[in-house]
């Protein structure tokens, strides 16, 4: 009779650990897929072992019945040392085992004495177990109760399981876990029944015990042993399959957690850290951009360039720009070196009659072009002529080339595709009314121009500047006055004589182009921002009349076969006009 | 008789204490909640099953488990609450304690409410710091963790330990054992009992005045 219950009961039991061992693997394995989990009460008497909801894997479920392989009638009992490994296998394929959760029946002498079969197989368990797990379990030996009720016990493995589910989030594993990516590392689990495998967990380890039921088949344990070192240190397939120099890489415990709290390194990054660790990623470079530049360690400070805001500033590029002689500036820079403002730029309109003919614009072209006529075109036409080292003029112009006035005496050279008229409107004072505006910081215009000014002259506007100067302070009268004094009005006379010889010039050419003199001279005495806005204007009216400059090509192709007289063809440009 | 003490000494910073504090809490709530009771018949009753829900904390490098209830997590978070800022009031740099009291009901003569007994007291002692700066906050964030994982560890080798829990009593009483007004869950009777240093200690006046506000009650 009294034999009858103890099987009655041990079946029982052996029912519960089987089920508890079969929860116990989901717990652990869920914990570690990387996402937070949340299980519904049911209030209603879910069907649910031990009262708690743990969802059923089924991968985990199977991998769980493989390793204890139970026939039909088994005793789970035998099978017992049940284990789950979680191991962690990095991108690089190095791999290390994080922590071994293990099920396991002690068999203590009082206990089982109605099972004298399984009693032999367990006192191996036993003995196995004394060796793999450590001190922990042997000194903290309590005596407990033998439970007894099969309701007592199902408590109790309500208890341990709830232990379970707390402690899997408390143990390092868990927090890699959450952090696992395919591009750095993995986590992975293997069930297997054998002694735990502890050796595999490094130096200073750790074990817990979770809990244990002192039940009358034994002492049923649960325990954990986890690493407490994560440092990786590759095996030697892994090392020859990355074929690296580098031997090992020492990842850092924080290393993942690292790259994690800043959310600027993503998973990638740390892979490249790693490699870089490893010595591999020596090329890459990886610009922090918090941290201001510095200069190297043997650099001339003083031979830096030092930044202001207004290099960050893209210059505005005026409209049509392309429409604009580029070489221009550097012309102009290197005729008014040494002179600032205005100056400069009256100054060279005077010149250029007389020292560079094409630096200053259309009419003057125009004007250098009839000089030319005779000598360059004996059988063309001398309007095509005109127009065509207009063209040159252009074509020269978007070469840097200083040697301006080759061009005019090379009219064959122009063959490019680009339609001329677009270049014909340069007026000449832009680019030095442009040097005007230079005082005009927000101007786009004088920030393009300032680098073509030479030293001298930046050093000198850096002294006008005074800085610390409060607009109402005396220094800058003084400087007021100084700059007055540098850059002293030419005389009046002076480039009203000048400009009268332009425009005689001009009209002696021809006479649609003196209107359009007229406007430059009077921009010239105009500010410099109403001459840019006489600027935008024409581009504009050009730009809008284009399909007219197109007529007047076609026009003039027609001519040259036609042989027609240049009277007509000026009067297609003063249309253009 | 006499209660079971657990006491937890923890540094932290004080914007850190709600979820440490509900960490340690939820995880012994977590173990001393059963799932609903449903009787058929007076001594026949089914038990319902618990839930578990992952919480990340925020100021803390930590997870925990704490039942699928929303009801019981308002209740925690709102006695919580009620401590972090009484605490946390006084610059930064105060310290007192909060405990989780579980205790069971004993009926008594009419006149008087039943009687509580603690079976079980669990105390943190919270002390706050003020960190300079950010690598300090950091190292603080994983040290605490740390003390946190500790305690978890704690927490369930004292759940495992074949110590005294009020028996489950018949449906009458099942309410001097069990707080029965969660709609999910099932825990023991708690409370929560907190001070904090800066609070003005209980004087002898103050718990007269409350014993016979409590007895005038009835």
């Amino acid at each position: 009779m009294s034999t009858q219950r103890i099987n009655a009961a041990e079946k029982d039991l052996e029912k519960f650990i089987k089920f508890l061992a079969l929860k116990s693997t989901q717990v652990v394995v869920q914990s570690r897929l990387g996402e937070k989990i949340q299980t519904k009460c049911n209030p209603l008497a879910g069907n649910d072992w031990f009262n708690i909801v743990v969802e059923d894997h089924p991968d985990v479920h199977a991998e769980t019945k493989k390793a204890l392989a139970l026939s039909p009638g088994e005793n789970i009992l035998k099978r017992l040392p049940l284990c789950v490994e979680i191991s962690l296998k990095t991108a690089e394929g190095d791999q290390m085992i994080l922590e071994v959760w293990s099920l396991d029946l002690q068999v203590t002498g009082g206990a089982g004495g109605a099972n004298g079969g399984t009693q032999s197989k367990n006192k191996d368990v036993v003995t196995n177990e004394k060796a793999g797990l450590n001190q922990n379990i042997n000194t903290s030996q309590p005596e407990t109760p033998c439970l007894k009720t099969a309701h007592a016990i199902y408590n109790r493995m309500g208890m341990l399981l709830k232990s379970l589910i707390s402690l899997t989030r408390a143990t390092p594993a868990y927090k890699l876990s959450r952090r696992q990516c395919p591009d750095s590392y993995s986590i992975y689990y293997r069930i297997y029944v054998e002694k735990p495998q502890v050796h595999a967990l490094g130096e200073g380890h750790k074990t817990v015990r979770i809990g244990n039921l002192n039940t009358i088949v034994g002492n049923l344990v649960m325990s954990v042993s986890y690493r407490t070192k994560m440092t990786i240190t590759p095996s030697a397939t892994a090392a020859q399959a990355r074929t690296r120099e580098s031997n090992t890489i020492m990842i850092d415990s924080n290393h993942f957690k690292h790259c994690e709290n800043n959310s600027k390194q993503n998973a990638g990054t740390a892979n490249n850290k790693k490699g870089s660790a490893g010595g591999l990623g020596g090329d890459k470079k990886i610009i922090d951009i918090e941290k201001p530049l510095r200069p190297g360690a043997f650099t001339d400070v003083g031979k830096l360039r030092q930044y202001t805001e207004d290099d960050f500033v893209l210059p505005e590029t005026p409209p049509f720009e392309w429409l604009l002689r580029k070489p221009r500036h550097e012309s102009t820079g290197s005729t008014g070196t040494g002179y600032g403002g205005s100056i400069e730029s009256l100054n060279r309109k005077c010149e250029s009659p007389q020292t560079s003919p094409l630096g200053n614009g259309h009419q003057h072209n125009i004007n250098n072009n009839a000089a030319n006529n005779n000598n360059n075109c004996s059988a063309t036409n001398n309007n095509v002529t005109a127009f065509k080292s207009l063209e040159n003029d252009e074509n020269l112009q978007q070469q840097p080339a200083p040697a301006a006035q080759l061009s005019q005496k090379s009219p064959n050279n122009s063959t490019h595709s680009q339609s001329p008229v677009k270049s014909l409107f340069i007026p000449a004072p832009i680019n030095s009314n442009l040097h005007n505006s230079r005082q005009q910081a927000s101007s786009p215009q004088s920030i393009t121009l300032a680098h073509h000014l030479s030293s001298e002259d930046e050093n000198l506007l850096k002294e006008l500047n005074f800085p610390f100067a409060s607009p109402t302070s005396h220094v800058n009268d003084l400087a007021k006055f100084y700059r007055d004094c540098y850059h002293a009005p030419p005389l009046k006379g002076l480039s009203e004589i000048q400009a009268e010889t332009c425009s005689q010039a001009a009209n002696s050419v021809a006479n649609n182009q003196q209107q359009q003199h007229q406007t430059l001279s009077s921009c010239n005495s105009k500010g410099e921002y109403s001459f840019v806005d006489d600027l935008s204007k024409q581009l504009e009216q050009f730009e809008t009349s284009l399909e007219d400059y197109d007529k007047l090509v076609s026009q003039f192709n027609n001519l040259q076969t036609s042989s027609s007289t240049g009277s007509r063809s000026s009067g297609g440009l003063q249309m253009s006009n | 008789m006499n209660a079971r003490s657990q006491v937890f000494d923890l540094t932290m910073e004080g914007r850190q204490v709600d979820e440490a504090v509900a960490s340690i809490f939820h995880t012994v709530l977590f173990h001393r909640c059963l799932g609903k009771y449903m009787y058929t018949g007076d001594a026949q009753y089914s038990i319902g099953t618990v839930g578990y829900t992952d919480v990340d904390c925020d100021f803390i490098d930590f997870t925990y488990v704490c039942c699928t209830s929303d009801s019981l997590q308002r209740t925690v978070k709102r006695a919580i609450n009620v401590f972090s800022e009484k605490l946390r009031s006084n610059e930064g740099c105060g310290s007192g304690q909060i405990s989780l009291e579980f205790f069971k009901k004993k009926k008594s003569r009419w006149p008087f409410t039943p009687e509580c007994i603690p079976w079980e007291v669990w105390t943190i002692h919270l002390d706050l710091i003020k960190h300079e700066n950010e690598d300090e906050r950091q190292m603080c964030r994983e040290n605490v963790a740390d003390l946190l994982t500790d305690k978890v560890i704690y927490i369930t080798e004292i759940m495992n330990r074949h110590d005294y829990v009020p028996k489950t009593p018949s449906q009458s009483e099942l309410d001097l054992i069990f707080d029965t007004t969660y709609p999910d869950v099932q825990p023991y009777l708690f409370k929560f009992v907190s001070s904090t240093s800066n609070s003005a200690a209980p004087s002898m006046g103050n718990a007269m005045k409350k014993m016979i506000k409590e007895t005038l009650a009835l």
